[in-house]
């Protein structure tokens, strides 16, 4: 049968189990299921519907006779140390609920430190409710695997160490020995690091190199380029740290280096001093004690005013100090940054964008990146469907030439119209049309008649009806425009009536043909 | 930080050469870096905090605080400039008499916009400077910002020919 095990958020699934399975048994499985997942859990209770854990008389009983069947979910409940505290209930049915003062409170009275304490809860493998006897582990397997090396800003713990065996140990809850090896290599130019992913990555081990981490990025933010990669010395807590980074500037002082050194001159105070090159000559110096303590993640308590505290006593003055000693080079067109040169060329048009890309390399370059061609494509070109276009500047020229293949084109039309017209079929005629529609384009032999109503002449105009003096749709007359005109050949019918039926006033009005 | 404080309140900054510079917020508030610097310290008006800006010099940030004072009451234009038609000939004509000045200043107000991250200074002052660009010749555009030509005369002549074809 197949049993669902739920556990804070997370479940997974046993199917070795069988009805006849013996409750003890059954929990032997879970637990060991949860070692699977990296949840070491020594002492828990199961229980079907999350809150009472179910209590069998005998362990021996069968999970049938609990009233557990196939498919079943089985929820894993913690238990909390119940020896100090009474609400212990509550926090047995929430293990949420539950504060590291009560333990911090049981383990200062066993007789641990401070710093053990913080330790032990930092080390604390997440996802597990702590309680002390786990924590206690923690700090005894740290100081075997120590060799019983003496911490230095402590006294060892007095504890008995008989009463902690009986605490049942579970190995498994040590965490792994802390290499004497050095740290992976810090070799990263690419400020778009997130600090969290990289403190996880270099797992600073106190706030010294936490401290030395979070230097470094804001160094590496102000566009200093690490020469050296960092490397964390391994936890030594005993000894003073010291631990020396390296920067050049490649805009202001390229051939200058730049030194970080951070001294841990005691457990809650670091020393940074920076200095230029290896005469010491320029240096500005920080002893910083706010923010550090035994914690890596000490410093993360006020990140933004530690930013600031670095960056207007260290960097800030540093940077000063780099711009008077590079002699202070006017900026100019070719000293601009890359995203401020784009932006201009992005103002430019086409002709100003060629003649530029001819100044020099580094403009040339830019010249050719694609957003440029795009924002000139889309200008120039509104009509241009730009979506999944790769190359902007070739899609441009394509665009381009056929746009001037087509100018060229219809400038050959115009001229062709211009000198060659279209010779009229019929001779002009008519003294009583006006001269504006009767050149050599217009016939006033189109069928269905060659006048309709004029809604917009009006008295006094050419075609007004002389007995209607309002003109306009009742009376005034235009030529009709018709673009196809009369089949050449074809004379209109001539007795035909005109379109309003009735013989215009003065009948000669529309000359011999009809 | 309070909207009120905000609208009232005054702010120390210094610059690079360790001048400090008294600035109304409401003046002061068109610099992206700085508000957001503002906003994230939790600097308070009666405290003695001073903003650092460590990249730009008194000169240029007295310039800039001007622009910004005459710019406060402007409406501010919509994020979205990409679909937005880059015109260069429709500068204020108070900004063109503003950045009439060399341009060593001109390409400092540049840095310093676009450090401060004042999106309306940082456009006048690159259309000013593609304003200069326009319609020179390769030569004249070196000449007027005193760049070393580093093409060969093969590369020159090939890059021309890449470009012939928006040359008719």
């Amino acid at each position: 049968m197949k049993l669902r095990i739920k556990y804070n958020q997370s479940s997974f699934y046993i199917s070795d189990v069988l009805p006849s399975t013996r409750f003890d048994q059954l929990k032997a499985i879970v637990s060991d299921r949860l070692t699977q997942e990296g949840l070491f859990l020594t002492d828990f209770d199961i229980s079907l519907n999350g809150k009472t854990p179910l209590n069998p008389v005998e362990p021996s009983m069968c999970i049938s006779d609990l009233g557990i069947v196939s498919g079943d979910a089985i929820k894993i409940l913690t238990q909390v140390p119940t020896r100090t505290f009474d609400t212990s209930k509550d926090a047995m049915s929430t293990p949420c609920g539950f504060s590291y003062d009560v333990i911090r409170e049981e383990m200062c009275n066993m007789g641990f430190n401070k710093y053990q304490i913080e330790f032990a809860i930092v080390n604390f493998p997440p996802g597990i409710v702590p309680n002390t006897s786990d924590l206690v582990n923690i700090i005894l397997s740290n100081q075997e695997l120590e060799g019983k090396m003496d911490v230095g800003r402590c006294e060892k713990p007095r504890i008995n160490e008989r009463e902690v065996e009986c605490e049942n140990i579970n190995l498994q809850t040590m965490q792994a020995p802390p290499s004497n090896q050095p740290k992976p290599i810090l070799a990263v130019n690419d400020t778009s690091i997130n600090i969290e992913q990289f403190m996880a990555d270099m797992c600073p081990s106190n706030s010294h190199q936490s401290l030395c981490i979070f230097l470094h990025l804001l160094m590496l933010k102000h566009n200093f380029r690490s020469v050296r990669p960092l490397t964390l010395p391994a936890d030594s807590s005993n000894q003073i740290d010291t631990i020396k980074l390296e920067y050049k500037h490649e805009k202001l002082l390229p051939d200058t280096s730049i030194f970080v050194i951070l001294v841990s001159v005691s457990p809650n105070l670091t020393n940074i001093t920076i200095c230029l090159d290896t005469a010491f000559t320029v240096s500005h110096t920080l002893m910083l004690s706010a923010f550090i303590d035994y914690h890596s993640a000490d410093i993360f308590i006020s990140p933004r005013r530690l930013t600031y505290e670095l960056t207007r006593k260290l960097v800030s003055p540093l940077l000063k100090q780099i711009q008077e000693l590079s002699g202070n080079k006017p900026a100019g067109l070719d000293r601009l940054c890359p995203e401020l040169l784009l932006r201009i060329l992005g103002f430019l048009d086409l002709h100003s964008l060629v003649s530029v890309s001819l100044v020099n390399h580094n403009i040339n370059e830019m010249s050719h990146f694609p957003n440029i061609w795009r924002s000139l494509l889309t200008r120039d070109f509104p009509d241009v469907y730009v979506h999944g276009v790769m190359d902007y500047q070739r899609k441009y020229k394509q665009v381009y030439s056929e746009e001037k293949r087509a100018q060229k084109a219809r400038k050959e039309r115009e001229f062709i119209l211009e000198n060659d017209p279209v010779p009229s079929v019929y001779p002009p005629h008519g003294q009583f049309l006006p001269a504006p529609l009767h050149g050599p384009g217009h016939n006033p032999l189109i069928i269905g008649g060659s006048h309709d109503l004029d809604p917009f002449s009006g008295p006094g105009l050419p075609f007004s009806a002389p007995n209607n003096p309002l003109g306009g749709i009742r009376g005034g007359i235009r030529p009709r425009f018709d673009p196809v005109g009369p089949i050449p050949g074809m004379f209109p019918n001539p007795g035909r009536e005109p379109r309003w039926g009735k013989e215009p006033p003065d009948g000669n009005i529309f000359g011999p043909y009809l | 930080m309070t909207e009120a404080t905000l609208t009232s309140g005054q702010i120390k900054l210094e610059s690079s050469d360790g001048e400090t510079v008294t600035v109304p917020l409401n003046v002061i508030k068109l610099s992206a870096t700085i508000k957001t610097m503002i906003e994230d310290l939790g600097i308070e008006e009666d405290n003695d905090d001073v903003v650092p800006l460590p990249n730009v010099t008194h000169v240029i940030l007295n310039k800039v605080i001007f622009w910004c004072d005459h710019h406060k009451d402007d409406i501010q234009p919509s994020e979205d400039d990409d679909n937005k038609e880059k015109r260069v000939d429709d500068i204020d004509p108070w900004d063109k008499e503003f950045l009439k000045v060399d341009q060593g200043t001109l390409f400092e107000l540049i840095q310093a916009a676009n450090y401060l991250d004042i999106k309306g200074l940082l456009d006048v002052t690159c259309k000013t400077v593609a304003n200069m660009i326009r319609g020179k010749t390769p030569e004249e555009i070196r000449k007027t910002f005193n760049i070393k030509n580093d093409f060969t005369p093969e590369e020159e002549e090939q890059i021309r020919k890449e470009n012939a074809w928006c040359e008719e």
